[in-house]
C-alpha cells in the first residue's frame, strides 16, 4: 500500500507516516478533512502533493497513478511572493 | 534629508583611536536604498579588493537600512560589509536581533570601522557618547560572558551588543559577529575580521527616535503588510510553529539534502531533526526579532540529562539555561551533512557556535569534508586526534570547542573546508564556491540553485537567489526544479530582488509572504523618495553589479562562476532525484545574457554606463 | 467591570511592535524609550513580557500627586492631566511597577490612558498578547515574576531547577 507522509502543521490530521490504500493521488487525498484538500472541488492552492518526491504538478496531477510501494507527500506553504505571483 | 535615516555616519579609526561623525551620503542612500547596497557604495570607494581580509586597511561597515528601527515587520536588519576572511570576494553578512535598530536610536546609520586597535577593545555608544573602550579583560571569553560584564560595567543595563567570540579573537576563518546572544552575522568570517582589528565588541544603547517623511502613510502600509504576512501559511503557521527547520522534511522529501558531504541526498535520519521533532520535544517558546510578527526564532531547552551527556570543557553555567536554534542551515550541517541525526547535540553545538561566535554551516561543512577524508583514510587518527566519523556527535560536539580554540586538528578545520582539502590532496571534496561550503540545498536536485550559488557574489549562499521557493515550495509559481528552462531569468530577477530587500532594512524572511509590491509603499513613505517598482528592481540590479565589480578586482569574477565537479558530474546515488548533475553549463550562457555582461561573465562598459556604475 | 489591558506572557515574542505603536501615538515617530508600554526581554529565561500600568484600584499615583493632577478618564484609566503636572516625580517613585516615568523633553510625569479607550497596543500586537477586555484589576506580574526570580537565583547559585547535570 502507498505510504502517505504528512509535514509540518498537517500532522494534526495523522502523526509522521501512514499506509493508505488508494489507485490514484485524488483517493489518497480524500481521506484528510474536506476543508483541508477540496475548498471549491479543487486542490487548496496553499498545499504541495509530492509523489516519490516528484511534484504532482510535474506528473498527472490528483490523477497520478500510484503503485503499491509509493510514497506520497504534503506539505503547506504560502501563496505570496515575487511579482507575478 | 531622507526620512527613516539619522543623516549620521560614525567613523572610527582604530589604529589612531579617532572617533568622528559625518554626514550621511544622502546621494549613495536614495540610488543604492540602504544597508547592502549602501554599504557595497562605500566600500566601492573606501576599500581595497586586493588587500587580504586580516590587513589593518580591510574596512569593516555595520550598516542599517532606512527601514531599519520602524515597525515594519522584520524591520530589524542590519548588514556587516567588508572583504570576507573566508572567502576574500565581498561580503554582506545579515543579522537580526536588536542590534540595527538601538544604532539608529542611538543617533546613527552606520558604522565605519577602519585600522586595527594596539589592543583589545571595544566601542561604547550611547546616544552621543561615542568612545572606545579597554576590552582586555574581555578578550578570550565568550560571547555571551561578554554581554553580561559589558552590561554590568557600563552601568546601563538595556545596551545591546554585538561581540565576538573565541572563534573571532582566534581568527578562525568562518567565525561570526553575534547579537542578542544569538543572532549572528553569520558567514564569511566576518567575526575574524573584527578580531584581527582588535575589536572585540560594539555596544549600543540609544533613546532617540527614528523618523520618517510621511509617518500617517508609513503606518497605513506597514499595517497592510503585516495583515498580508497573517495570510501566508508559511509566515503566519509554519515559520512561528516549526522554525525554519520545518524545510527538513521538505527537502528531504524531495531527495535534495546534502548528505554526508554531498555525497547523498536522502538522510535516514531527517526526521530526528526535523522541526516537528524540535517543535514536539526541545520548543520553549518562539521567539521574534525587533518588530518581526513572523517570530521564527527557536528557544529551545535539553532535559538534563542530555546537557550531560556530551562532555564539554568550557561554559559549564549556560546549559541549564534555555537558548536559541538550531535553524535550518544549522541543523543541516552539522546533521545531515555530517551524518548527525541526534538532534541534542545538534542543539548544543549551536549553542556553542552563538556562544563561541562562529558560523555553523561552515562549521559543519567543513567538518563533514573532514569526514569523507576520515572515511577514505585520508585522515587518521594521530592527525585528527579523535575519530571523525560520520555520524559522530561526540566528534561535532568536541571539535566544535577545538575549532574555536584553534586546539589540535581544530586549528585545521578553523582554515575552512576549502583550504583543508587540498592541503591533504583532495580539493575535489571541497563542496562549495568561492572557497564558501554550499548551504543545505542540493543543486543537482534543485537545478536554479546551481546558477545562483555559482554566481553569488560573497561565495556560494542560498539567500542571494532563493530559488527554492519557486522550484520547491511553489512560490509564487510552480517551477520543476529538476529542469533547467526558465532559470536564468528567474535567478537574476531574484538576486536583484533580494539585493532591494536586503538593502531596506528588513528581514528576507519577509518574501515567504509577501512580495516587493508590499515592500515598496513602506519604503516610498518613510524615505520620501519616489521609488517605484522599477526603480527598486534597477536599484538592486545596480547593487549586484557593483558587488560584482568588487569581486573582479578580487579576482574572483567570471572564473570563479563554477560547481564542484561532484556537483557538475557525479550523479546523485539514490532517492527522488536519483542520477542528476547540475547542468550549469545550460543556464550560464543565458545569465551572461541576461545581465547583459560578455559571454565570458564580465560586466560591460555600456552595463555599467546604464546603471550609473562608471 | 472596566475594559483594561490583559496580559498573557506567554503568547509574548519580544517583538516590541506595542512599544513602537505606543511611541508611534506618543511622538510621531518610532522610539521605544518614550513607550509607556515596556517588554522585559529575560533573555537566558527565555521569557518575555509587556508590562504597563495596571489602572489598579489603589491608585497609588493618584493618592500620591501633591497637586490632583492625576485624574481618572471616561475610559476608566489613572490620566496624567498635563496643565496640572508640575513634575516632580512623586508619582514615579509611588507607583510600586515603575510603570509612571519622568519625560525629561515635557517634564510631566506619562503613564498609560489607554488611548482613551482604543489601545494601540492591543492593535500591534501580533500574537493576542495584549488584549483590551473587561478584566478584573490583577496583579499577574507578581506571579510571573516570582516564578522567574526563583529560576534566576538558582542558576545563580548553581542548583538547577529544570534539568539536572550542569
Amino acid at each position: 500500500m502507498p505510504v502517505l507522509k504528512l509535514l509540518g502543521g498537517l500532522r494534526r490530521f495523522g502523526g509522521g507516516q501512514q499506509q493508505v490504500s488508494g489507485k490514484t493521488v485524488r483517493d489518497v487525498l480524500g481521506r484528510l478533512p474536506a476543508q483541508v484538500l477540496f475548498p471549491e472541488g479543487g486542490l487548496n492552492r496553499d498545499l504541495e502533493v509530492l509523489v516519490n518526491g516528484r511534484n504532482i504538478s510535474f506528473l498527472a496531477g490528483l490523477e497520478t497513478a500510484l503503485a503499491p510501494d509509493d510514497r506520497v507527500t504534503i506539505f503547506l506553504h504560502g501563496a505570496r511572493g515575487y511579482p507575478g505571483g | 534629508m531622507i526620512g527613516g535615516w539619522t543623516g549620521t555616519v560614525l567613523r572610527v579609526n582604530l589604529t589612531r583611536a579617532t572617533i568622528k561623525k559625518e554626514p550621511l551620503r544622502e546621494d549613495w542612500a536614495r540610488d543604492y536604498v540602504g544597508g547592502r547596497g549602501l554599504g557595497a557604495r562605500y566600500l566601492w570607494e573606501e576599500g581595497d579588493p586586493t588587500i587580504d581580509p586580516f590587513s589593518p586597511k580591510n574596512k569593516m561597515l555595520f550598516v542599517t537600512g532606512p527601514l531599519t528601527g520602524t515597525n515594519a515587520s522584520c524591520g530589524a536588519r542590519y548588514m556587516v560589509v567588508t572583504k570576507g576572511a573566508l572567502t576574500g570576494a565581498i561580503t554582506t553578512s545579515n543579522s537580526g536581533g536588536h542590534w540595527g535598530p538601538e544604532l539608529k536610536f542611538a543617533g546613527y546609520d552606520m558604522i565605519v570601522v577602519e585600522g586595527r586597535a594596539a589592543r583589545p577593545s571595544y566601542l561604547w555608544i550611547h546616544n552621543d557618547q561615542v568612545e572606545l573602550r579597554d576590552a582586555t579583560h574581555l578578550w578570550g571569553k565568550g560571547v555571551w560572558d561578554t554581554e553580561e560584564m559589558i552590561r554590568a560595567e557600563s552601568g546601563v543595563p538595556d545596551c545591546i551588543v554585538a561581540s565576538i567570540g573565541p572563534a573571532g579573537e582566534n581568527l578562525v576563518r568562518f567565525a561570526a559577529i553575534i547579537n542578542d546572544l544569538h543572532r549572528a552575522a553569520g558567514r564569511s568570517g566576518v567575526g575574524a575580521v573584527m578580531g584581527s582589528k582588535l575589536l572585540k565588541a560594539i555596544a549600543v544603547r540609544g533613546t532617540g527616535a527614528v523618523r520618517l517623511t510621511d509617518p500617517r502613510g508609513f503606518m497605513a502600509s506597514s499595517w497592510a503588510m503585516k495583515a498580508k504576512l497573517k495570510e501566508s501559511a508559511v509566515t503566519a503557521e509554519g515559520l512561528p510553529t516549526y522554525g525554519s527547520e520545518v524545510l527538513v522534511n521538505v527537502i528531504n522529501e524531495h531527495g535534495a539534502l546534502p548528505t554526508r558531504n554531498h555525497q547523498e541526498t536522502v538522510f535516514e535520519h531527517a526526521e530526528d531533526m526535523s522541526g516537528e521533532t524540535l517543535t514536539e520535544t526541545r520548543l520553549v517558546a518562539n521567539k521574534a526579532c525587533f518588530a518581526c510578527t513572523i517570530a521564527c526564532g527557536r528557544v529551545t531547552k535539553l532535559p538534563g540529562e542530555a546537557a550531560g551527556k556530551y562532555l564539554v570543557n568550557t561554559h559549564p553555567r549556560n546549559w541549564n539555561i534555555a537558548g536559541e536554534g538550531p535553524e535550518y542551515e544549522n541543523a543541516w550541517a552539522m546533521g545531515a551533512d555530517c551524518g548527525i541525526g541526534d538532534l541534542d547535540a545538534l542543539i548544543k553545538a549551536n549553542w556553542l557556535c552563538n556562544d563561541l561566535g562562529m558560523d555553523p554551516i561552515s562549521f559543519g561543512a567543513t567538518l563533514a569534508a573532514a569526514m569523507e577524508l576520515y572515511d577514505k583514510e585520508v585522515l587518521t587518527n594521530s592527525q585528527t586526534g579523535m575519530p571523525l566519523r560520520f555520524g559522530s556527535a561526540e566528534a561535532l560536539v568536541a571539535m566544535a570547542e577545538k575549532t574555536a580554540y584553534r586546539e589540535g586538528f581544530g586549528d585545521m578545520l578553523a582554515e575552512g573546508s576549502k583550504r583543508l582539502t587540498a592541503r591533504f590532496g583532495h580539493p575535489e571534496f571541497f563542496m562549495g564556491v568561492r572557497g564558501q561550503e554550499f548551504p543545505a540545498y542540493d543543486s543537482r536536485a534543485i537545478q536554479g540553485m546551481g546558477l545562483g550559488y555559482a554566481t553569488s557574489n560573497r561565495g556560494a549562499c542560498h539567500l542571494k537567489s532563493y530559488t527554492v521557493s519557486p522550484e520547491i515550495l511553489g512560490i509564487p509559481t510552480k517551477m520543476d526544479p529538476h529542469v533547467t528552462e526558465g532559470k536564468a531569468e528567474i535567478t537574476k530577477i531574484f538576486q536583484d530582488i533580494t539585493s532591494a530587500v536586503d538593502a531596506s532594512g528588513l528581514c528576507i524572511f519577509l518574501t515567504f509572504g509577501v512580495g516587493l509590491e508590499e515592500m515598496l509603499p513602506q519604503l516610498v513613505a518613510a524615505t520620501g523618495v519616489p521609488y517605484t517598482m522599477d526603480s527598486l528592481t534597477r536599484a538592486g540590479e545596480r547593487i549586484w553589479n557593483l558587488e560584482r565589480l568588487w569581486n573582479e578586482r578580487a579576482g574572483l569574477g567570471k572564473g570563479s562562476d563554477t560547481l564542484p565537479k561532484r556537483i557538475l558530474s557525479e550523479p546523485i546515488p539514490s532517492g527522488p532525484a536519483k542520477g542528476l548533475v547540475n547542468k550549469l553549463g545550460e543556464m550560464l550562457p543565458e545569465y551572461y545574457r541576461l545581465r547583459g555582461w560578455t559571454e565570458e561573465g564580465e560586466v560591460t562598459p555600456a552595463k555599467r554606463k546604464e546603471l550609473g556604475l562608471e | 467591570m472596566a475594559k483594561q489591558l490583559r496580559i498573557v506572557p506567554e503568547k509574548c515574542t519580544g517583538c516590541i511592535q506595542c512599544e513602537l505603536a505606543c511611541s508611534f501615538v506618543q511622538t510621531g515617530s518610532f522610539q521605544p524609550a518614550r513607550s509607556l508600554i515596556r517588554v522585559h526581554l529575560f533573555d537566558d529565561q527565555a521569557s518575555y513580557a509587556p508590562y504597563t500600568c495596571f489602572q489598579c484600584d489603589e491608585a497609588w499615583c493618584l493618592t500620591a500627586c501633591p497637586v490632583n493632577a492625576i485624574a481618572i478618564s471616561p475610559a476608566s484609566a489613572k490620566v496624567v492631566v498635563d496643565n496640572l503636572c508640575v513634575g516632580c516625580g512623586l508619582c514615579t517613585i509611588a507607583c510600586p511597577y515603575g510603570t509612571v516615568w519622568y519625560n525629561p523633553d515635557s517634564h510631566k510625569a506619562i503613564k498609560c490612558d489607554l488611548c482613551a479607550g482604543d489601545p494601540v497596543c492591543a492593535h500591534a500586537c501580533p500574537t493576542g498578547a495584549i488584549e483590551y477586555a473587561e478584566t478584573p484589576a490583577a496583579d499577574w506580574l507578581g506571579e510571573w515574576a516570582n516564578d522567574l526570580n526563583k529560576t534566576y537565583s538558582e542558576i545563580r547559585r548553581g542548583t538547577p531547577s529544570h534539568g539536572g547535570g550542569q
